[in-house]
């Protein structure tokens, strides 16, 4: 079977260092005096970690088109799913805990 | 070893391969939502209660969430690794590299383990043991309860993961796979691969709120 587009073992660690370098720079961002909001900063570097892996090591970049379009299907949908139910939540007055 | 050949639909190996593999992402897809709705309610509860949320991430054992984030990532790449491995042939190679995944996926458990015991002395276990007595007492609550919730099936999926990686090991030692059939390897390594993903996203969500 096609094994031209496979990944090399520095391939494979260089993703890896990239990888803890972004975990690293994560937990630097949750100590900026910025409350709550550290997922603006942290969330996009989960997603770029995410994406990494998915192209990289699940081999995505050298997979078929159709492929790359179920994959990013679910993705997408739970996008979809997130900005209608936030829409909902954050324009209602809610319960409040205390 | 013997000969393997393409199930009666397929053309060849090849074209099973890809269907094996656009099956394994539709199945991911399944679990891309079944996570979504728990990030879902994840997000809800942090935009309405972030102070809540905030007093209760004090109480995450940062070094113990980063140790277990630094032992999945390096788990991802020993498996890429087997997959590799077995791609090209080495057989010997694909098996060290399957048993040491085991080996950073087992430690991962024992490690989370050793949080869920912790938080529960604290008395941090929603419902049964909660003596949390500070201020956002109840939001404080709803995070342990997301908490054990998320991370709870997400130690599942590891879990099933460590028992199929198993059986990986057991049929990469008695030589069933070869460059020519490996689809069982690289399916097992997606859905490795995507565990690791949903921690990726567990890790800032229960560790990294704010620690300034």
């Amino acid at each position: 079977m096609n094994t031209t587009s496979d990944h090399s073992s520095i391939g494979v660690l260089g993703i890896w260092i990239t990888l803890i370098v972004l975990a690293a720079l994560s937990i630097a961002a949750a100590y900026l005096p910025i409350g709550s909001w550290t997922w603006i900063i942290t969330y996009p570097i989960a997603a770029m970690m995410a994406l990494l892996i998915m192209a990289s090591y699940m081999r995505l970049r050298s997979s078929t088109v159709i492929v790359r379009i179920f994959a990013g299907a679910g993705f997408f949908w739970l996008l979809l799913w997130f900005a209608v139910t936030l829409t909902d939540y954050l324009t209602r007055p809610h319960l409040y805990l205390t | 070893m013997t000969a393997i050949t393409p199930a009666a639909q397929f053309d060849d190996l090849e074209q099973e391969h890809e269907a094996s593999r656009l099956g394994m992402w539709t199945f991911l897809a399944t679990e891309v939502l079944f996570f979504g709705v728990l990030f879902a309610a994840y997000a809800i509860s942090r935009l309405l209660y972030p102070q809540g949320f905030i007093a209760a991430s004090q109480h995450s054992d940062l070094m113990l969430g980063g140790i277990e984030t630094a032992v999945l990532l390096t788990s991802s790449a020993t498996m890429a690794m087997a997959a590799r491995a077995i791609r090209h042939g080495r057989r010997t190679q694909a098996l060290q590299m399957t048993l040491v995944t085991m080996a950073l996926g087992a430690a991962f458990i024992v490690m989370h383990l050793q949080g869920y015991h912790h938080h529960i002395e604290e008395g941090l276990f929603p419902g049964v043991n909660f003596t949390y007595e500070g201020p956002y007492r109840n939001q404080v609550e709803l995070f342990y309860f997301l908490y054990f919730v998320m991370t709870a099936f997400h130690l599942l999926h590891l879990i099933v993961g460590l028992c199929i990686l198993a059986v990986i090991a057991v049929m990469t030692w008695r030589e069933w796979f070869s460059p020519e059939y490996y689809t069982p390897v690289e399916l097992t390594a997606l859905y490795w691969d995507f565990v690791d993903i949903v921690w990726i996203f567990l890790f800032p969500s229960f560790y990294l709120i704010s620690l300034a």
